[in-house]
């Protein structure tokens, strides 16, 4: 009972270091400043937004206040339809925040378990797994999604389900390449020779040092999966009923936005996913630094 | 002859990734809503053209019959007839793929010498203020949707400086012999600087960040001391002794980059209205036209596998340690 005390204070000082050390890397900490404002964002959207992002404004006679220039009544303007922007972009972040959170946590989930797995046992279950994951190379991303949500739909779930359903490959190469090396590690004949089972040691002892590596790639994920689902509803196969900034272009590019000239309507959601991919980036800056010790030195 | 056994086997493996790319398109493709019959058949053809697809594809006998015919029928390169152009698939999605094929390698080559380049340099002014705002611009870009950097360009260079047309491949009127002379035509490659350039933003972030990762590692080596100690000039030695190494993994990320610029580039070829393979997919997957975006998603799938498989022989090629494995 001591002892497992101790290791919990152990490991909550590890992390906090590890968070130190993280927020130390001046990108990271504009990263980290970056994502809180988004969240804070997507949280109180409805408290944020002066308006809902379909609500269509008009004037006293009833006439829509189309394409007007941003202005102290529409921060950011408002579409063709007589929309405000700003409400929009405050609402599409939850779109953002669901779809990026969401598939990094599958894929940091299915490629690590799987990674894990194939790593831990080698021999033939290592050799089906890693054909499989062959297979999953040789499908191009961006057209499987488009067809899989034709085929199931274009729901939010299903846009991170399609997301999700091939990008747990690369961090299951890599975390399998990791456990391969760590299993001819000393503590894992210890473990072994104490009687722990395969499972104890895979999930108890092998997984906890697998975790920095595989949150690195889940914090890829989060912008690869923002970029993806932008890309999809701007294509026409995203969700239909939710707000996304994939989808105020979309719909920005359909109506000639760009022939009338509303450089409002074009330049902001843009400029919000730039803005969150580049800030998972910057912190996945910090976490290289905390996995990768040798960064330090430089 | 390990070289060659590893080779066989790489190859031997993709072989078999293709055909369970085929089994997944089968499946998914009965998936789609709708009546399967409507994959290969439109109302608007003629009585006897439905017959004669029936019987091809196998329509009216049970699924595993109506698979293998499939793989006779993919074997035999015939994909049904499109609903839209009313061609056999193939040579819809063949006319299309070589615009694909113009744009994606123009594309990637700019990129890699913008990005290889730019990576020595980042590497040689390690630490300034230059490395920085360069590090820091490369993954802005990396973090840009393609197709809004499209967009934008789109915006300022064809709508308000009427520089560059606003889309599609040649004008509308042009008529050429052949694709060749049309490539080489001012027109056309007046169309093809916009989306190359909007491109070149997104994928030359990865060479540069690696030929500079990768020139940091070379640039401890003895050889490089070696040579300065010579009195070789700074500039000579970057270029011809250090980047000459380090650029090995950049060739191998050419490779597979060329694959991912190629399916890719669906958003690219939508923006600016260019008539590729990732637009005629887009067009054709919501225009159920699903002759058409069968054989496109297979083109696509065929052209990764390829790459990934040219990425591991030049890697094996390059680095023979990996072979040994």
């Amino acid at each position: 009972m001591e002892e497992d005390e101790r290791g919990t204070v152990q490991t909550a000082e590890r992390r906090t270091t590890a968070l130190r050390l993280m927020l130390r890397h001046p990108l990271a900490k504009v990263g980290f400043v970056v994502v809180i404002v988004f969240t804070i964002m997507a949280v109180f959207a409805p408290l944020i937004a002066p308006y809902h992002p379909e609500e269509i404004i008009s004037d006293s006679s009833g006439t829509w206040l189309s394409y007007q220039k941003p202005s102290s009544a529409f921060w950011l303007g408002t579409t063709d339809m007589g929309r405000c922007i700003f409400s929009q972009i405050i609402y599409g972040s939850r779109t953002a925040f669901m779809v990026g959170l969401l598939a990094a946590l599958m894929v940091m989930v299915i490629g690590t378990v799987v990674g894990l797995v194939s790593g831990y046992f080698g021999s033939w279950i290592d050799q089906i797994i890693m054909r499989f994951v062959d297979f999953v190379y040789g499908i191009p991303f961006l057209p499987f999604a488009m067809v899989l949500v034709t085929v199931i739909g274009g729901s939010r779930w299903n846009v991170i389900i399609a997301i999700s359903a091939l990008l747990w490959r690369e961090t299951c190469r890599v975390v399998r390449s990791q456990v391969l090396s760590l299993k001819e590690r000393p503590f894992v004949e210890v473990a072994r020779s104490a009687g722990a089972g395969n499972l104890r040691i895979i999930f108890v002892h092998l997984a906890p040092n697998i975790y920095p590596i595989s949150l690195l790639y889940g914090v890829f994920a989060v912008g690869w999966a923002i970029l993806t689902e932008a890309g999809l509803s701007f294509l026409g196969f995203g969700d239909p009923a939710s707000c996304s900034w994939g989808k105020m272009l979309q719909e920005a590019y359909l109506s000639q936005a760009l022939s009338v000239g509303a450089w409002w309507w074009i330049f902001p959601p843009g400029i919000a996913i730039v803005l969150i991919v580049m800030s998972t980036y910057f912190i996945s800056q910090g976490i290289e630094e905390v996995v990768n010790p040798r960064l330090r030195e430089r | 002859m390990n070289v060659l056994r590893f080779f066989a086997r790489r190859l031997f493996h993709s072989v078999f990734v293709f055909l369970g790319i085929l089994t997944l398109l089968f499946f998914l493709f009965r998936l789609m809503p709708g009546d399967p019959t409507q994959l290969f058949i439109s109302p608007e053809m003629a009585a006897d053209a439905i017959q004669e697809i029936r019987e091809a594809f196998g329509l009216d006998r049970p699924l595993y019959m109506q698979y293998l015919l499939y793989v006779v029928n993919v074997c035999r390169g015939n994909f049904g007839i499109s609903y839209y152009f009313f061609e056999p698939a193939n040579r819809v999605v063949f006319e299309h793929l070589r615009n694909t094929l113009v744009l994606t390698i123009t594309a990637m080559c700019l990129s890699y010498l913008i990005g290889v380049v730019g990576g020595t340099v980042l590497a040689w002014k390690r630490g300034t203020r230059l490395e920085l705002g360069g590090m820091v611009s490369a993954l802005i870009l990396r973090s840009a949707p393609v197709f809004w950097v499209g967009l934008i360009f789109l915006y300022i260079f064809a709508f308000k400086l009427h520089i560059f047309p606003g889309g599609s491949i040649t004008e509308t009127g042009e008529f050429y012999g052949g694709f060749l002379e049309m490539v080489c035509s001012w027109e056309f490659l007046h169309h093809l600087v916009l989306p190359v350039i909007s491109m070149c933003c997104y994928f030359m972030g990865l060479p540069l960040l690696l030929t500079r990762s990768s020139i940091l590692e070379v640039i401890k080596e003895d050889y490089v001391e070696m040579a300065r100690a010579k009195g070789i000039g700074a500039r000579r030695v970057m270029f011809r002794h250090v980047t000459r190494t380090a650029i090995l993994p950049v060739v191998t990320a050419f490779a597979t980059a060329i694959a991912y610029a190629f399916e890719g580039s669906v958003l690219i070829e939508m923006v600016f209205s260019w008539p590729g393979i990732g637009r005629l997919m887009v067009m054709s997957l919501l225009g159920n036209d699903y002759p058409v975006a069968q054989f496109a998603f297979m083109i696509l799938a065929a052209m990764m596998i390829l790459m990934n498989l040219l990425a591991d022989f030049l890697y094996g090629y390059l680095d023979p340690r990996v072979v040994v494995q």
